[in-house]
């Protein structure tokens, strides 16, 4: 029978070797992550990752607010956004916030709700008060609902490197909003992000 | 030769696993984010901001409460009884003393705009004892009620809110700040539980009873549309009779001149003013509901036409002598007419409106087998505004 001889050494040596046996895995495993940046060829290449930008402009009169509405109100306000990098998007969304906060903000059902439609051409603007035509086709970007909303999808957007989309953003008052909805004051912020598109072979 | 496979004891065996599982955890996690890993980008910093008017545009409707009767040719003062501090009194039906629970209540018109602030709130009730052998001093103390609900009492049979002397009419103004809205002030409800001190009880006489605050742009007056005289424990409503479509009426003094109209003869009703200071008018009318005192036979009819004043001065006229803005041959049918009064556009014009109807009977009346003279049957002279304020 053999027996079992306990060595503090060995035993040591057990654990740096098992740590070191998880360590090799996961650098195995981030190798291959990044294999694509290597070559065993004696060719080579170069791989630069593109950019991915998102801007607004030149028309962007989202920064113009609207004093004295009432119930049944509406504003409009166009901008462009640019997809101005060299990866195109996948998708996009609308992250809003009230930084002055009032009803107008709060009350997802009276206060107000945010509606966003997209114009094949630059939107054909007059005003003020702002209004807008389309000289193209018109597609619903985002349809009517409460004005405050975290990471809400857009739809319908060329998201295409290089293009842009005109973009009309429409704020309305109900007509269901009663008079404690008067004499209120909300401050909204509005926020853009783009999300690249899925991986592809290149 | 082949190594010793030993047992490793349990202190030793604990932190190898743990090292094990770490070390997987965190090379797992080192490959899961870089999968995931992905570029966006953002635009941000837009804002705006979105005020909304300090009132929104709807009608608010007024009756004239000051109404005067110039059918004879001279004006006689026919207004609200409880409007004015002008002596014109209601006296209550019964004489009613301490303890009773009987009381005198009035209904508030609902003219101001809804959703606003009011401050300062109060009651102003203006009695005096009818007087008479043994009579003493009037009293009251009073509650408030908005939507059927008491919000407000103020005084008691033990406490009074006031207490006038002998029959000399006081008024007495008290604070009510449970009135804190146009929408408690709009159709508030004031019971007054009135008495009088004497050894031989009397009735009281009321002046006035209005209910008068600020909202955060203009002060305002508002006045009784109903009157309840619960004085004999039995309620008796009178409605202001110019106020609503109801049964009561108010029929002019004197038959209406034959043939033409004339300028000296007419009903002249004087709105309040109410419009706040800076508000923008985009609607005035005026509905008057009426009908002739009798049926006019003989093909006559009853008409009239109206001018619309901005104090003394004359802002326009709405049809005529030649033209009348409506008539009628019935005693008993009600004609409601909503005239426009365009002219009457803006804030200034609107608080000193004064509105003169001229009324006739046509072709003409009296004499042989002509249509017999009659009066005018008013149940209703409302104005309404519509108005915004930014």
């Amino acid at each position: 029978m053999r027996r079992q001889i306990f060595s503090p050494g060995a035993t040591s040596n057990k654990v740096i070797a098992s740590i070191a046996l998880v360590c090799a895995a996961a650098a195995i495993a981030g190798l291959g992550t990044f294999a694509t940046f290597t070559s065993s060829t004696s060719t080579s290449h170069t791989i630069a990752s593109g950019t991915l930008s998102l801007t607004s402009g030149p028309t962007n009169r989202l920064g113009t607010g609207a004093s004295t509405i009432a119930a049944g109100d509406s504003m409009q306000r166009a901008i462009d956004l640019n997809y101005a990098g060299s990866i195109s998007f996948g998708s996009a969304t609308l992250t809003t916030s009230a930084s002055a906060s009032s009803a107008l903000d709060t009350d997802a059902t009276d206060g107000l709700h945010i509606a966003i439609d997209k114009c094949s051409v630059a939107w054909t603007e007059s005003g003020p008060p702002y209004t807008y035509t389309c000289g193209g086709s018109t597609s619903t970007v985002l349809a009517s609902s409460p004005v405050i909303g975290s990471n809400v999808a857009l739809s319908n957007l060329t998201l295409t490197a290089g293009s842009t989309d005109h973009l009309r953003v429409t704020v309305t008052l109900p007509s269901t909003a009663g008079n404690t909805f008067q004499n209120l004051s909300s401050t909204v912020g509005y926020t853009f992000t783009g999300v690249q598109r899925a991986g592809t072979s290149q | 030769m082949r190594p010793a496979c030993s047992a490793e004891p349990k202190p030793l065996r604990r932190p190898v696993r743990w090292g094990a599982v770490v070390g997987s955890a965190l090379a797992a996690f080192v490959v899961v984010s870089g999968a995931l890993a992905g570029f966006s980008s953002l635009t941000a910093g837009v804002s705006h901001t979105i005020v909304t008017k300090r009132i929104f545009l709807g009608p608010r409707s007024l009756a004239a409460q000051d109404l005067r009767d110039a059918s004879s040719g001279a004006e006689t003062n026919k207004s609200d009884s409880y409007s004015y501090a002008d002596g014109t009194v209601a006296t209550t039906s019964t004489a009613i003393a301490s303890g009773t629970n009987n009381y005198v209540e009035f209904t508030m018109s609902s003219a101001r705009a809804g959703g606003l602030s009011v401050s300062g709130a109060q009651f102003n009730f203006r009695l005096a004892s009818s007087g008479g052998a043994q009579a003493g001093n009037a009293c009251f103390w009073f509650d408030v009620r908005s939507g059927g609900t008491v919000i407000g009492t103020h005084g008691s049979y033990a406490s009074p809110s006031g207490c006038s002397t002998g029959t000399t009419l006081t008024t007495f103004s008290t604070a009510m700040a449970e009135v804190s809205s146009t929408d408690r002030a709009n159709g508030l409800v004031i019971r007054a539980y009135v008495w009088e001190t004497g050894t031989k009880v009397k009735t009281v006489n009321v002046d006035l009873a209005t209910l008068t605050g600020s909202t955060p742009y203009t002060a305002f007056t508002a006045y009784e549309i109903q009157a309840v005289d619960d004085t004999s424990g039995t309620p008796a409503t009178a409605p202001w009779s110019l106020a609503t479509v109801d049964a009561s009426t108010y029929t002019d003094t004197t038959n209406w001149p034959s043939a033409t109209p004339a300028t000296t003869k007419y009903l002249k009703l004087t709105l309040e003013p109410f419009v706040p200071t800076g508000a923008v008018v985009t609607a005035v009318s005026l509905n008057n509901v009426w009908h002739a005192s009798a049926a006019v036979t003989n093909g006559g009819t009853l008409c009239y036409y109206l001018e619309t004043f901005n104090g003394a001065t004359s802002l326009a006229t709405h049809g005529s002598g030649a033209s009348p803005v409506a008539c009628t041959n019935s005693g008993t049918v009600f004609a409601s007419d909503t005239v426009s009064l365009p002219e009457v556009n803006d804030v200034t014009k609107s608080n000193n409106l004064v509105i003169k109807l001229y009324y006739w009977l046509s072709p003409l009346c009296g004499g042989g087998g002509n249509p017999t003279c009659v009066k005018s049957v008013t149940d209703r002279a409302v104005v309404t505004y519509s108005y915004y304020l930014d």
